[in-house]
């Protein structure tokens, strides 16, 4: 898919080569496609439809709950509660759903009743006590695993219903899954709030200079309280969904999540200081980190060995991009 | 070194008499204490400086004159060693140096006032003044008894007496100003550069201050002055040097000049080019903008009530602080007023953010350009269209081409000189980027504008279409107010001038009685207008 | 007479959220020892600072990375990495068996806190970001040597690290550790360079403050610090655990916060932190105490976190 994509703009090498350079939205592009072709030789038989398929699945669930995260870095801030409330959302969507179809949306409902308690205490913290973000969200975050924690008693129960099921699972739409439909959908609706609607761009005012948004009449107390509100509700969202992949839950199915969303959202050319930056790039991001992920089980590294590359290689992107800043 | 009659000038007569007693041809020959030759700085594409040439020499009061915008901070930043020069020579006492970093600066001997003040507000006026300058005991520890000597000593040598174990920022910011200089004294230079020192201070405090710059120059200290008041740059200054738009004009003794051809120098043409003539006359029985009573809770605003006249200028006069920026800010939605109210063509309407503000007619073109006024790293077009998104929308989206348009519109409208309008705004030149800041604000089709500070850092081609436009606006019936500190500004273009100090109104005055010295007698709240005494 | 009392406000104005903390802390302890009979006993309070040891050690070093403005979310990765290294080297049998792995292990300390350091000073790019990665590598690296806890320390070793000196050597270690650090704060030029920079980065630096320099060693010593946790740790549970350091990052920020000291910078104290580890510690033990599940700590812990920063919030905004 994202084959194609880069094949279409090769209209001028130069302009193209020239916007690489410049956009890291576009070079994350680039840097995928090299990985997909490094992963194919090293590994034949890497990029067959069904293994691609299978990769887009299980980057669906980064990508989604990376759209909360790109929001709250555009605005200059961070979530770091994103992974226990995934986790928590896991948890409650299993036990309410308990494997049956009829309890679906009673499950939902309750998924998303919680994600927007959670942005709430995490919104109102960082507005009007003005906490900072990095801070408050880890606060929340440890209280809501001492809260799911003390739920579940250390044992999760439930598991999910057939139907979730179907839609994470292997097929839905010939070998692409329901979930790779569902997070496209979610993805362009990001694209599109970011690009051409006002809240986008205020979000983008707030990150580059919030007292110069504010002088511009953008109401910023609201913009920031309604990112950390959308990215605990996306998150919750996200491990709802992750009910359908995983069958049951688990107490640590969420943990990675933090560092992992903010790796796709870094890997994207979003700036971590907030107000440069998309989410078309922190898909190829989520793709990417999916990818190295899978190639490095495939050859065997161990799970270790994993998180150190996810650590090196955002340290090596914000580093090569704050210094393409500084020219 | 120096005449005796350097001790008799005071801060009134210091233009007339002894300057015949000071011997600069003395220095003739010798090498100067310091010399920058043909310095170029660029900021990100910008010409802030270009082949400028400085020199000062030991035991002088060199004054550092021009517009805003001219190259004053950045060649003392270059100076302090804060910036590099991208090329020229700079010589010390004869010797060529690179100065790379403020620490080396300062080894050299050179320590300077910013106008941005250097103080850490958490920390006390005694740990900043001995910052990074602390005498130890043996074994690395802070020796506390020899700052308190110290402090006592210098304190005592130039009348300056603050409490040395007070948290910064809870003094006021003239007493801060004091403890800034007191922090480079401590350091003994031998070149002090003072960047509009006198700015936020008052007449008892200016006077310490010349004093101690007179004490100064007695002990053989070299001091390189920056300031916007005529009358101090005669009474303090032996030499000037004038910068205009990054380039250097000329260097001449004070005796030799006076206050006509200096202004010529500065601003390369007389007054009267400067200002353009109003379009239309004030109507006085016509009010289109009132507020009256109000109040804050930090006391910054005592009860302010004033009107805006159709087709009138209102300026806005007073020392730095004195609640002039809150007032602006307050109006358009910024600071919070805990009384009074807003009239916008007699009807009452509600402030309580800038958003508010602007559905209700009320725009602001913010005092600080970069950090207020503009996102800097965005697109023209972004900040042209921010404020005014709503007006352009096709459903729940941004009509790109009505905001393409509107964007076109506005940059021919106010002749804004820009490559590209997806460029950041960054890209532009000062007067640019603040015509960027107006087009912003006038896109919401204000009913009052208000300026802080409009012209500060621009150009003087800029600054006459600013005026220019300023002028339209008013005779268009838009409540213009503008607030500034450049008294030439104030003077130029208000119909009436509304002086504030310490919060309150202490005159409004008619464009007749307009002159620098008794606007500055308000502003030091030396006098009080009849009519505003009873407020 | 007027002199004295502006000595007096000034030192409340230093010391008063100090000493409001201490005066929380005796209440605290004088709750629970309503309690718990055997509170202010000797061998409990021996327990209570030997269980507090690490946590005292990492909250130390956060203070110093916070008071310049910063932050460091990889202590505890650094501490876990510490554990498993110094238990990895460990030569149970040979009398001097210890010597090895603890100059290792310090030495892995410094290098990890001067690589977070440099990454943000050289770099220029933002702490928080740069220490949620290098939790990753530093966690990774840990799992990486012991992927299953394990393996065994030097009894002597580990003897007198907890219980030497007739159970005095742990209150020993911590008084010189803070004493030093305090001195390094409060007392010496660096403190206040410290503090600057937290305060105003530009003013430091035009003030001809090395930044740089005075950043990478907060954030050098705070590596260093955590290396001590994870000897401690080491010594105190005789084995190594790669998952270990897993709350300290974020409980030593609980107790630098909860310690008075402003996660803006320049402003606080270490010895506000020290309250604040036991008044966490504290806590836990009476959570304990009443036989609540240890799942509750966690819900305990970021309440405190978030309380203690909605504190000094509205001090603030009141100010």
């Amino acid at each position: 898919m994202s084959n194609r994509q880069n094949g279409g703009r090769t209209v001028s090498t130069a302009a193209l080569l020239k916007q690489c350079t410049e956009n890291a939205q576009v070079m994350v592009y680039v840097i995928l496609l090299v990985l997909l072709l490094l992963a194919q030789i090293l590994s034949p038989g890497y990029l067959k439809p069904s293994h691609v398929a299978g990769i887009l699945r299980l980057a669906s669930f980064m990508g989604i709950a990376a759209i909360g995260q790109n929001l709250t870095i555009l605005t200059g801030g961070i979530d770091l509660s994103i992974a226990n409330t995934i986790t928590f959302a896991n948890i409650i969507g299993a036990q309410l759903m308990m494997g049956r179809d009829e309890n679906m949306l009673k499950a939902f409902l309750a998924v998303i009743v919680m994600g927007l308690v959670i942005g709430t205490v995490n919104g109102a913290g960082i507005r009007f006590l003005k906490i900072p973000p990095f801070i408050m969200t880890l606060g929340v975050g440890t209280v809501v695993q001492g809260i799911f924690l003390i739920y579940t008693k250390g044992a999760p129960k439930g598991n999910a219903a057939p139907f979730l099921r179907s839609i994470c699972g292997q097929s839905m739409f010939g070998i692409i899954s329901g979930i790779v439909i569902f997070w496209l959908i979610f993805a362009v609706a990001a694209v599109i709030i970011l690009k051409k609607t006002p809240y986008g761009r205020k979000i983008y005012s707030v990150g580059i200079n919030e007292q110069a948004a504010r002088f511009s009449g953008i109401h910023t107390g609201w913009m920031i309280f309604s990112v950390y509100m959308l990215s605990a509700v996306i998150a919750a969202i996200a491990g709802f969904l992750l009910v359908g992949y995983t069958g049951t839950s688990f107490l640590d199915v969420g943990t990675s999540y933090n560092t992992k969303t903010i790796a796709a959202v870094i890997i994207g050319g979003t700036a971590i200081s907030g107000g440069k930056g998309g989410y078309l790039g922190t898909v190829a991001g989520a793709v990417i980190m999916t990818v190295l992920d899978d190639f490095l089980t495939i050859v065997s590294i161990p799970e270790a060995g994993r998180q150190i590359m996810q650590g090196v290689i955002i340290l090596m992107l914000v580093l090569i991009y704050s210094r393409e800043k500084k020219k | 070194m120096r005449n005796l009659d350097g001790y008799l000038r005071s801060a009134r007569n210091g233009a007339e008499i002894i300057k015949g007693g000071y011997i600069l041809s003395d220095n003739k020959g010798k090498e100067p204490l310091l010399k920058m030759e043909n310095i170029t700085k660029r900021f990100a594409g910008i010409t802030a400086l270009d082949q400028v040439s400085f020199s000062c020499e030991k035991g002088e009061v060199h004054i550092l004159a021009g517009e805003n915008g001219a190259g004053k901070s950045t060649i003392l930043k270059i100076l302090s060693g804060i910036h590099q020069a991208d090329s020229g020579e700079i010589t010390w006492k004869g010797q060529k140096v690179t100065i790379k970093d403020p620490q080396q600066s300062q080894k050299l001997g050179i320590a300077m006032v910013y106008q941005e003040l250097t103080l850490v507000g958490e920390m006390t006026v005694a740990e900043n003044i001995f910052l990074n300058q602390e005498p130890t005991k043996p074994f690395g520890g802070i020796n506390q008894k020899e700052i308190k000597r110290r402090i006592q000593e210098i304190m005592d040598r130039y009348g300056i007496h603050i409490d040395p174990d007070v948290i910064v920022n809870t003094l006021p910011v003239a007493q801060q100003q004091m403890a800034e200089i007191l922090k480079i004294l401590i350091r003994d230079p031998e070149l002090i550069i003072l960047d509009e020192p006198t700015s936020a201070l008052a007449k008892k405090e200016v006077e310490q201050l010349y004093a101690i710059v007179r004490n100064l120059t007695a002990m053989g200290k070299t001091i390189i002055f920056i300031s916007h008041r005529l009358e101090e740059l005669f009474a303090l200054g032996d030499r000037i040097t004038v910068f205009k738009d990054g380039h250097y004009v000329g260097t001449r003794k004070m005796k030799e000049i006076d206050e006509e051809e200096l202004i010529r120098m500065m601003v390369g043409r007389s007054l009267e080019n400067i200002f353009p003539p109003a379009l239309c006359a004030p109507e006085p029985d016509k009010i289109i903008f009132e507020v009256s009573d109000l109040t804050d809770s930090e006391g910054k605003l005592n009860h302010i009530s004033f009107q805006v006249q159709k087709g009138e200028v209102l300026g806005i006069a007073g020392l730095q602080g004195h609640g002039q920026s809150e007032l602006l800010n307050a109006i358009s939605g910024l600071y919070n007023l805990t009384g009074g109210k807003v009239m916008v063509n007699g009807q009452k309407v509600t402030v309580k953010n800038a958003g508010q503000a602007i559905a209700n007619g009320i725009a602001l073109v913010p005092a600080d350009r970069k950090n207020q006024g503009l996102m800097l790293e965005l697109s023209n077009r972004h900040n042209l269209a921010v404020s005014s998104m709503k007006k352009r929308m096709k459903g729940p989206f941004i009509d790109k081409k009505a905001e393409s348009s509107f964007v076109e519109d506005m940059v021919k409208r106010l002749a804004i000189k820009i490559g590209n309008v997806e460029l950041p705004v960054s890209s532009l030149s000062g007067g640019n980027q603040q015509k960027v800041v107006l087009g912003k604000e006038l896109a919401t089709e204000p009913k009052v504008i208000l300026f802080d500070e409009p012209t500060r850092g621009i150009d003087v081609e800029a600054k006459r279409e600013f005026y220019t436009i300023m002028h339209q606006l008013a005779a268009d019936g838009v409540a213009v107010i503008m607030n500034s500190s450049d008294m030439m500004e104030i003077i130029g273009m208000s119909d009436r001038v509304m002086v504030m100090y310490e919060g309150r109104i202490t005159g409004i005055l008619k464009k007749e009685e307009l002159n620098e010295e008794l606007i500055m007698q308000y502003a030091m709240g030396l006098q009080k207008n009849e009519e505003e005494a009873g407020a | 007479m007027k002199k004295k009392n502006v000595f007096d406000s000034n030192f409340f104005q230093k010391h008063g959220h100090t000493m409001i903390i201490y005066g929380f802390l005796f209440a605290l302890m004088l709750f629970v020892s309503l309690f718990n009979e055997s509170f202010f006993t000797l061998g409990n309070l021996k327990n209570l600072l030997r269980s507090s040891m690490p946590l005292l050690m990492v909250g130390l070093g956060q203070t110093l990375i916070i008071l310049t403005g910063g932050i460091d979310l990889s202590l505890g990765g650094i501490v876990a990495l510490g554990n498993v290294v110094c238990v990895t080297l460990m030569d149970p049998d040979s009398p001097a068996g210890f010597l090895m792995p603890v100059a290792v292990t310090l030495l892995m300390g410094l290098a990890c806190g001067a690589c977070n350091g440099l990454m943000i000073t050289k770099g220029r790019l933002a702490p928080i970001i740069v220490t949620i990665a290098t939790t990753a590598v530093f966690d990774g690296l840990a799992l990486l040597i012991m992927p299953k806890p394990g393996g065994s320390v030097h009894r002597a070793f580990a003897r007198a690290m907890t219980r030497g000196l007739g159970g005095a050597a742990p209150l020993l270690l911590f008084l010189v550790v803070l004493f030093l650090i305090r001195r390094l704060t409060n007392h010496m030029p660096y403190g206040k360079a410290l503090r600057a920079i937290g305060g105003s980065e530009n003013a430091a630096y035009s003030t001809g403050i090395r930044v740089e320099r005075v950043k990478l060693l907060a954030y050098t010593l705070a590596g260093l610090l955590c290396a001590i946790a994870g000897i401690f740790l080491s010594a105190q549970i005789n084995s190594a655990d790669a998952t270990i350091g897993k709350n300290y990052a974020m409980n030593a920020i609980t107790a630098t916060v909860v310690g008075g000291t402003a996660m803006t910078g320049a402003v606080g104290d270490p010895l506000g932190t020290v309250a604040g580890v036991f008044i966490i510690a504290i806590i836990n033990n009476m959570l304990n105490l009443f036989g609540v599940s240890s799942f509750y700590q966690f819900v305990c812990q970021g309440l405190i976190l978030i309380v203690a920063l909605s504190f000094s919030a509205l001090r603030k905004k009141h100010s």
